[in-house]
């Protein structure tokens, strides 16, 4: 009854254009007043702890570091140097285009960010050179993805949040996936521009390639900062995140000077406005999860679901599933803490790697936002290009069918997701 | 009508100092601990409270934006005089939400406020660091009832009118 309430208001008040993170909160306030025992007092501390997780306050920093990197000419420069160096093969251009989208995500958190950063740069080039706009489109908005796969990812910090795993350990789960990914796609794309004839960009020599490298390095740098910082024991995640916003902000203002003085508190406003839009909605979705947990749903939920008997390929079938409509319907942040309390008891019980269940729900993610209706890549990527919402859609479907091939990877081979943290970090120690 | 004006820019202006002011102080602990081998106490608290004072504050300034990310394509299926009627009815949940939160926030300031303990690095008493809890509800009521009037006078048929390119413009 009380699941029963929970959801069908939570779903019905998203229906009505309640935003997410009212209809979040309304139901789990509603929930509580209704059946509940905390008083009110008590739920309002709750919502005040959401924002004392030191974790989550590398949000805000990452999302400010990708709004320098990307208004300071970084993604740019990535762009010529992603060009500079594969341009030359056989539709040389899209691959191009996944490359800057692979290094754009290694220095920002979030995909959205990524298909804004990458797609406004190539896409006008593309059509240029004689790519139909459709499959341009289609490219990034499928490629941007990876900016929540390749660590930094917020998504990610979300997830060790929730659950208390290592945003070390996940950042580092991501690097291999995220090649896969991205190799996957470059691969599909040469075999697509071969039998349609695509054209290739000629090679500029040598001094062209070590000139865009020189340029993009500034960039580039930043994934030693991050990765660096955070597994030589340097800094925490959250400080390597504020170390990164720091570093943008010189880059962007005084060695690329593509932002102008005047310019810096209007960037700092937008990013802080995303912030809050985030954040807001991932307190209120700790409220959703701490009434789930205080009903003990998530463990009815475990108990029914081990009762079955389900093996551990037909469980994690189900985790996709279920995964893949929520991520359909919901922010990516908000499916992780509402779903990760709900999955990850089970998982647990059943033996599957906490670092895998991860990956695998972030890679659920990424195809949510790819899938209408809030797939917030196909939105993004058609008021860059103009292009009407439902042809977007269209010109994604073939990446989204790549997308669903590599999750039955990523879901089938844990040591994809685990060998690099293991190798690196040791074992894991995190259980139950 | 200019002291409105005026709350709008001081409102911008705090947020990007909230958050700027976070940054640099995380910032400034790795340099601290690196350069000159030490680091503030009370550092760690000051900045989570700037993030709990930037997300509160900026809930409500963000309803102005029109940036809370919603759903709008089941509504849009609904014919326009149909769609003003949902839309309005979706600003009173809002406000009903914000409203409970309210009364929670005020009493548990209120108890905060009876027992009244300090901070644990701060020299500031714990009810009136959270005293942003009940003031946030309070400013989003006010936002709230701002767009429910755009929306009874036909100047917007959404809560969240900012374009999508701008949900996350990072």
């Amino acid at each position: 009854m009380i699941i029963f309430t929970l959801f069908f208001m939570l779903f019905g008040l998203m229906a009505m254009g309640v935003p997410v993170a009212f209809s979040l909160g309304l139901s789990s306030v509603t929930v509580i007043v209704l059946f509940g025992s905390e008083s009110l007092a008590s739920l309002a501390g709750h919502l005040f702890s959401a924002m004392e997780h030191y974790t989550l306050m590398a949000i805000p920093f990452f999302i400010l570091a990708s709004s320098f990197l990307s208004k300071g000419g970084s993604a740019q420069r990535l762009v010529d140097f992603a060009i500079a160096s594969i341009g030359w093969i056989k539709g040389g251009l899209p691959m191009a285009s996944v490359l800057a989208c692979m290094m754009f995500a290694a220095i920002s958190g979030s995909s959205p960010a990524t298909v804004i950063a990458i797609g406004s740069i190539v896409i006008a080039g593309m059509v240029k050179e004689g790519y139909p706009q459709s499959y341009a489109a289609g490219v990034i908005s499928s490629a941007g993805t990876m900016g929540i796969l390749i660590p930094p990812s917020i998504v990610m910090v979300v997830y060790a949040a929730a659950t208390e795993v290592s945003v070390g350990r996940m950042f580092l789960a991501g690097v291999i996936p995220g090649l896969i990914i991205g190799s996957m796609m470059m691969i599909a794309i040469y075999f697509t521009a071969r039998v349609k004839g695509y054209p290739s960009v000629p090679f500029k020599g040598f001094k062209h390639f070590i000139k865009t490298l020189t340029k993009a390095s500034g960039g580039l740098f930043l994934v030693v900062i991050i990765m660096g910082g955070i597994y030589g024991g340097i800094f925490t995640p959250t400080e390597a995140a504020a170390v990164a916003a720091v570093y943008a902000f010189i880059l962007g203002v005084f060695v690329y000077r593509d932002i102008k003085i005047s310019e810096i508190s209007l960037v700092i406003r937008e990013s802080a406005k995303t912030s809050i839009m985030l954040m807001f909605i991932i307190a209120n979705a700790m409220l959703f999860s701490f009434v789930l947990t205080n009903e003990r749903i998530p463990h009815e939920i475990a108990e029914t679901i081990i009762a079955y008997g389900l093996p551990i390929w037909g469980f994690l079938l189900m985790v996709n599933l279920v995964l893949l409509i929520a991520g359909n319907f919901m922010e990516p942040s908000a499916v992780l803490l509402i779903m990760a309390p709900i999955l990850f008891p089970i998982a647990m019980e059943m033996g599957i790697d906490p670092i895998h269940l991860g990956i695998m729900m972030v890679v659920n993610m990424e195809i949510g936002m790819l899938t209408p209706p809030v797939g917030l890549n196909l939105f993004v990527t058609s008021s860059i290009t103009g292009m009407p919402l439902i042809k977007v859609i269209k010109a994604t479907l073939p990446w989204l069918l790549l997308m669903l091939g590599f999750l039955m990877i990523i879901t089938f081979i844990p040591s994809i997701s685990t060998y690099l943290p293991t190798l690196l970090m040791g074992p894991e120690t995190v259980g139950g | 009508m200019k002291l409105s004006k005026f709350i709008n820019h001081a409102e911008e202006w705090l947020i990007a100092l909230l958050l700027s002011s976070m940054t640099l102080l995380t910032f400034s602990q790795v340099v601290a601990r690196y350069v000159f081998n030490s680091g503030a106490v009370w550092a760690l608290e000051v900045t989570t409270y700037l993030f709990a004072w930037l997300v509160l504050l900026g809930a409500s300034y963000i309803i102005k934006c029109g940036a809370h990310i919603a759903v709008d394509s089941v509504v849009n299926l609904f014919a326009e005089k149909n769609r003003k009627i949902i839309t309005l009815f979706a600003i009173s949940a809002c406000m009903a939400f914000v409203i409970i939160m309210f009364i929670g926030s005020y009493e548990y300031v209120a108890l905060l406020k009876d027992i009244e303990i300090e901070m644990e690095d701060l020299p500031v008493l714990e009810w009136q660091a959270k005293i942003i809890l009940p003031l946030g509800f309070a400013l989003m009521f006010y936002r709230l009832i701002e767009v429910m009037m755009d929306v009874i006078n036909n100047k917007t048929t959404t809560m969240h009118f900012e374009a999508h390119i701008n949900d996350y413009k990072e």
